[in-house]
């Protein structure tokens, strides 16, 4: 098959959209009206049904918050907040970080101690406990620091609508925001597919989106009294400059050449370190000739430098204070016929060129580096539709192995051995047929990692993890295939090794089939009344269901010599609740008949509990757990 | 304007459009819904038929145009007219809600219906005509029209619409079922290059509405000049010899009203433009999806037939015509509807081209009698295309001065019309490779016969399962529900191979990714009907084998019937303008396998039920464009489905 490259380049196109909805003047006006009425605070506002939340950009008037600058861990935010401020599991921001013990997700300590600020407050909650209620679609915006509040109130937002069936819509825009966090936030967000919530506009001069590249110790100084000034200026009715203490010429140019220099190592440098920021979502950028939007990470940061390079000192401190006339240009940009002849034969350079004039604004030494820097995110291999197309026939073509295992599975639930499905290919022996299953179980894992791998990277359609065909592809084998999985991780012995299968074992695309599951549109979800199974389930509807009686297996094994009374009470208060978990599946008939073959694990491991419990009565855990609190005070 | 479906097309001509723009501005003067008059049509054969114009007059209140806040759109009603909807989908298409009204009403009260008939006795080729909101009348009744007699009496017989400053009354459903059933070429709308009323839709009527009324009333004073005299009624003393006074009509709309209005019309309008032209671009970029699911609401409202802009000098109002621009793709003319409209540059006095943009709504018949509108001065679009982005070089010169008005567009219009183009290309593109997946074709046999399975091969397997079995004790579907047999494995491995080619066929028409008319080529409804009827029956057994109502909490085949037989079935049923069902001959199995599960109905109504699905068996058995051996006629099942009622 050819090569196809995106026939369009859209980042001019995009913008030019986003010029002609209303939501960028309305959100801006907002902030404007946040940084003059509510300094630390927010304002909000419902238009047409869109409830717009700006905080203002005026936040501590006293200069730089002081942890500016240093990155921690997002999962700061949730230590020591109580669960009712929080998500139960997880925290603030469970949904970006996949272990709670996963710190490498992490944002600007200083940013996020001005976000906490605000959201501890008891307005703030109201607020957001009305909207939650409302269900309705929200703009979080902000400008300068507001707007990285306003990034980090959406991604708390968001996290908390991941529970919910059909959330509301959280879009997120920011006018001269600072970056907020490292690589790992931006790659989570990523892999959420929350990129497309957020767009940020910046201005092609402005120092602030720039601002951490750099560090922030050397020009503390220069800072506090830049922060102050803007500040003053912006919480003015009109606007007016503040005249007060400012930077003189001279230190401009040292703050100016100061950042610049780090953002230009930036550029270049094609490594990430884990201590530095990087920006996510779409970036906006604005000149008085109209505006780009971009959302490919190496082109931002190239485009960042390249406008950035083009400034002045003292252009890159008043363009902070600009959005209001970038903002009311582009929104005025569908009236008149402007820009210039594009003679280019083939279409993807003519978007090319329509966006280097959108940004280059007459400066003609800019316009092919810009030009280069827009390829750099030029989508290279087919569209996204015709990949889709081709992972439909490669679904096909491993219709047949999806059948040979299901067909193996009807024998094994038939076989005289009473083995099940499971077991069976848990003790399997040697034969032909076994490998055949082993061969096909690796070579669907392959088709499906390389699905994700493919939608990960962007070469799928942007729904393509909602389109019914796929969430059902993926269930149905997920159901089928990953008992193999469980059965061939206790079997080879690997969880000795590395513990157990659900918390080391289990490979990442059922995690992400779990959440297409969760997230589907289901035209019965009104019907709660589900009614009765007649007959057991062709196959267990959870597919960790294996895993779990594992786990039991092995507390079983435990508490046998298990001597600790603390300890036991754990255990058996585990292998209840297992019970319990159990009991339920096979009561709803959810689970597949090779559950309740004779000789399956969950049969004997019921067996064993049942000796276990006549052997030890005296383990009995009600019993045991009185004794427990009566011998510890 | 050319119409495949050969004599249905009305040929219009330069004399035609000028009786009918003629007739057209009178019908706004007089109180009856619609005015008709009888033309000779002197086309170049020597029999010379007549043609009967109905012009239907403009409403102009604002309730008119909106009959809500928004866009005042509603869903068609599907008996007037059963085409306007998605064929597989089965989603109605959105009209405009108070054009509808007026034309139901119109239908059911005037003698509407019996001057049709009549025209039609009398083999009158019938044009339908309105200018403004006339036109959108005019539309509804020709699309009316197309499917009461074209296709459901099957009678050929010309129809023609022809309007002038129309607004736009349908979403893009309509637009997509007009050339799904070829119909593009019987609609000919002369927009003039800034005329407002067809682009007023774009706007929803929060936006507009402060000056909207009179806008409206200052409208209605240039269409009826007489009566607007006939209001001032003076005193005759007071009425000495002064000329009658005529009334400045920019007076009633003041610079602000009208820049206001204009203002918030184009902008809306290039909201829905570049909200397609983005689309059309085929982006990876998630943003614009995430923001126009519930924060932008973009107008329903697209356009459908051939377009023709009337383009005029350089000169606002000035006199000669420069170009008729004819446009027939939907997607180009909503461009065009935007990037027509903005002003040429930014010296450009914005109130007096606000007005302007208000009076062309009535320069067409001045632009007739200054030879405009005139076929022979017609470019198309499509001839076009290739030089909207080349440089001045060698053939760009004479094409672009002889085609101004479209060549001084910003190059982001071209470029999106450029865009639309490629859309097309690439929908053409995904036709032939489901073309290529369907049949063997000569001249590729190698290439394809090693990759893919072609349905065709797949289905003459299935058959010869089918004819084996029914040789055996069993039939093929007590075999296919047993599974006992390697056969019958290899049966359900090629029910999920094909499975997955009608999914992604389903899958693509559902996206849009296929052209219009992909859901009713013939080929295809011959070949997914043959499809239907040999796996449904296997899929039903897979279900009720496999129990899977109870994964899918208690629900029937039915209930959960997949698209790749239900899209099928409506394709068929439509091809053969039949009503959309339910059961048909493909899937009554399981309505048997239902009645067969206990509790789930009473013995007697499982005894009626019965009953009924024998009666149509038999129908269907009957009906001579069912293939008798591509269908499993349920023997074995009914027979049980018998005993077992028999004991009950």
């Amino acid at each position: 098959m050819e090569a196809e490259a995106s026939s369009f380049e859209t980042s001019e196109m995009l913008a030019r959209f986003l010029g002609s909805t209303p939501i960028l003047t309305e959100s801006w006006n907002l902030c404007a009206r946040s940084n003059v009425m509510v300094p630390q605070g927010f304002l909000i506002d419902e238009v047409g049904g869109v409830t717009y939340v700006a905080f203002s950009g005026v936040q501590s008037l006293d200069g730089l918050e002081p942890r500016c600058g240093n990155l921690v861990p997002l999962s700061v935010a949730s230590a020591g907040v109580s669960p009712v401020y929080g998500g139960a599991d997880g925290g603030m921001f469970s949904a970006l970080q996949k272990q709670s013990d996963d710190n490498s997700v992490m944002v600007d300590a200083g940013l996020l101690q001005l976000f906490l600020n605000i959201y501890h407050t008891p307005v703030f909650q109201n607020q957001m406990f009305e909207i939650k209620k409302k269900q309705k679609p929200v703009v979080f915006t902000g400008h300068s620091i507001g707007g990285a509040i306003a990034t980090l109130s959406s991604l708390w937002l968001l996290s908390y609508y991941q529970s919910i069936s059909s959330p509301p819509s959280v879009i997120c825009f920011t006018y001269g925001s600072p970056l907020i966090g490292n690589e790992p936030l931006s790659r989570a967000i990523h892999q959420q597919r929350w990129g497309g919530n957020f767009c940020h506009l910046v201005s092609k001069f402005d120092i602030m989106p720039r601002l951490l590249f750099a560090p922030l110790a050397p020009i503390t100084n220069h800072l506090n009294t830049l922060l102050k000034s803007w500040q003053l200026t912006m919480n003015s009715p009109f606007l007016i400059r503040d005249l007060g203490n400012q930077l003189v010429e001279l230190e401009k140019s040292d703050l100016f050449r100061f950042v610049l220099h780090y953002v230009e190592a930036t550029a270049r440098s094609l490594e990430v370190g884990a201590n530095s920021f990087v920006p996510f979502g779409n970036f906006m950028f604005c000149s008085s000739d109209g505006a780009v939007c971009v959302d490919e990470t190496v082109a931002i940061v190239r485009m960042l430098h390249l406008t950035f390079a083009s400034s002045s000192p003292s252009s890159s401190i008043d363009d902070h204070l600009e959005y209001g006339s970038y903002v009311e240009k582009i929104s005025l940009q569908f009236l008149n016929r402007s820009g210039d002849e594009v003679c280019e034969s083939n279409t993807y350079e003519a978007g090319v060129t329509l966006a280097s004039q959108s940004v280059s604004t007459g400066q003609e030494h800019m316009v092919k580096p810009i030009k280069d820097c827009l390829r750099v995110a030029r989508r290279i291999g087919p569209t996204p539709n015709l990949n889709s197309a081709k992972l439909a026939i490669g679904l096909s073509r491993i219709a047949p192995l999806r059948a040979q295992i299901e067909w193996y599975k009807a024998l094994c639930d038939e076989s005289d051995d009473q083995l099940g499905y499971y077991d069976s290919f848990k003790l399997r022996g040697a034969s032909k047929r076994d490998f055949k299953v082993l061969m096909n179980r690796v070579k669907l894992g392959e088709f499906w990692n390389n699905v994700i791998d493919m939608l990960e990277k962007n070469q799928l359609p942007r729904d393509f993890h909602k389109r019914a065909k796929w969430v059902y592809a993926s269930q149905s084998y997920k159901l089928l295939v990953e008992p193999l999985d469980i059965a061939e991780y206790y079997r080879s012995g690997e969880y000795r090794k590395k513990g157990h299968y659900l918390k080391h074992g289990r490979a990442r695309r059922y995690e992400i089939f779990d959440k297409w599951w969760r997230e589907r549109d289901i035209y019965w979800e009104n019907d709660n009344s589900s009614k009765n199974r007649s007959k057991f389930a062709s196959l267990t509807q959870d597919s960790r269901f294996w895993a779990k009686v594992e786990e039991a297996r092995n507390w079983v094994e435990s508490v046998k010599c298990e001597r600790d009374p603390q300890e036991l009470t754990v255990l058996w208060a585990n292998i209840e609740k297992f019970e319990q978990y159990a009991r339920g599946m096979v009561e709803r008939k959810e689970v597949s008949i090779d559950v309740l073959a004779k000789n399956s694990s969950y049969m004997r491991l019921l067996e064993d509990l049942r000796i276990l419990r006549l052997q030890l009565p005296y383990f009995s855990p009600q019993i045991y757990g009185v004794l427990d609190r009566k011998v510890l005070p | 304007m050319e119409v495949e479906r050969e004599s249905v097309k009305l040929l219009l001509n330069d004399e035609l459009i000028k009786a009918a723009c003629n007739l057209s501005m009178k019908a706004h003067n007089h109180n009856q819904d619609y005015l008709t008059n009888t033309k000779k049509h002197n086309a170049s054969s020597s029999s010379s038929t007549q043609i009967l114009i109905i012009a239907f007059k403009g409403s102009l209140d604002v309730d008119d145009f909106y009959h809500d806040d928004h866009f005042g759109e509603t869903t068609v009603d599907c008996s007037l007219f059963p085409s306007l909807r998605r064929v597989g989908e089965a989603q109605l298409a959105k009209v405009n809600g108070s054009i509808l009204k007026i034309f139901q009403d119109i239908l059911n009260n005037s003698g509407f219906i019996s001057e049709v008939e009549k025209a039609v006795k009398e083999d009158k080729k019938i044009l339908f005509t309105g200018h403004s909101s006339g036109g959108a009348k005019a539309s509804l009744a020709t699309l009316w029209m197309l499917d009461e007699y074209t296709r459901k009496r099957k009678i050929r017989h010309p129809i023609g619409c022809v309007t002038f400053g129309s607004p736009l009354i349908g979403d893009r459903t309509v637009s997509h079922a007009v050339r799904r059933e070829k119909w593009a070429g019987h609609f000919t709308h002369f927009v003039m290059e800034h005329d407002i009323v067809p682009r007023m839709m774009l706007a929803p009527k929060t936006s507009i509405q402060e000056h909207l009324s009179d806008i409206l009333k200052f409208f209605q004073q240039k269409v009826k000049p007489n009566t607007t005299q006939k209001s001032h009624k003076f005193p005759k003393f007071f009425n000495k010899k002064t000329p009658v006074r005529t009334i400045d009509h920019d007076q009633l709309v003041d610079d602000n009203q009208a820049v206001t209005f204009f203002e918030n019309v184009l902008y809306n309008a290039s909201t829905v433009a570049n909200h397609d032209a983005f689309d059309l671009m085929e982006p990876t970029n998630s943003l614009k999806d995430k923001l126009s699911a519930d924060f932008v609401k973009v107008s329903p409202y697209r356009p459908f037939g051939t377009y023709v802009f009337c383009t005029r000098g350089d000169d606002l109002g000035s006199s000669s015509p420069r170009q008729q621009l004819v446009v027939e793709n939907p997607n180009s003319v909503l461009q065009l509807l935007f990037y027509f409209l903005q002003l040429p540059n930014e010296d450009q006095d914005l109130a007096k081209f606000a007005h302007e943009s208000l009076n062309a709504n009535f320069r067409y018949e001045e632009e007739l009698n200054n030879n405009g509108l005139q076929l022979v001065k017609m470019v198309d679009l499509k001839h076009l295309n290739d030089h909207l982005l080349t440089s001045d070089g060698t053939t760009g010169d004479t094409v672009r001065t002889s085609n101004k008005a479209l060549f001084e567009l910003t190059a982001s219009a071209k470029w999106c019309l450029l865009a639309v183009e490629e859309a097309e290309k690439r929908k053409l593109k995904n036709m032939d490779q489901i073309k290529k997946s369907m049949r063997k074709y000569k001249s590729n046999e190698s290439e394809y016969t090693t990759k893919i399975k072609i349905i065709e091969d797949m289905l003459d397997e299935m058959h010869k399962y089918k004819e084996k079995a029914r040789h055996g004790t069993t039939d093929y579907y007590e075999a296919f529900k047993l599974q006992d047999e390697h056969v019958d494995f290899e049966a359900n491995v090629s029910r999920l191979e094909q499975a997955k080619i009608w999914d992604v066929i389903v899958e693509m028409v559902v996206r849009k990714d296929l052209p219009d008319e992909f859901e009713v080529w013939d080929e295809l409804v011959v070949l997914a009907t043959q499809f239907r009827r040999l796996y449904e029956p296997s899929d039903i057994a897979n279900y009720y084998r496999h129990s899977k109502g109870d994964d899918n909490k208690g629900l029937s085949y039915l209930e959960v019937r997949p698209k790749r037989y239900k899209f099928p079935q409506r394709w068929y049923e439509h091809a053969n303008v039949m009503g959309f069902e339910l059961l048909s001959e493909s899937n009554f199995v399981a309505e048997i396998e239902e009645l067969m599960i206990p509790k789930k109905k009473t013995v007697e109504e499982a005894r009626k039920d019965f009953e009924d699905i024998k009666d149509k068996v038999q129908m269907w058995k009957s009906d001579e464009k069912i293939a008798y051996e591509d269908v499993f006629w349920g023997e074995s099942v009914l027979s049980k489905l018998q005993e077992k009622l028999a004991e009950a």
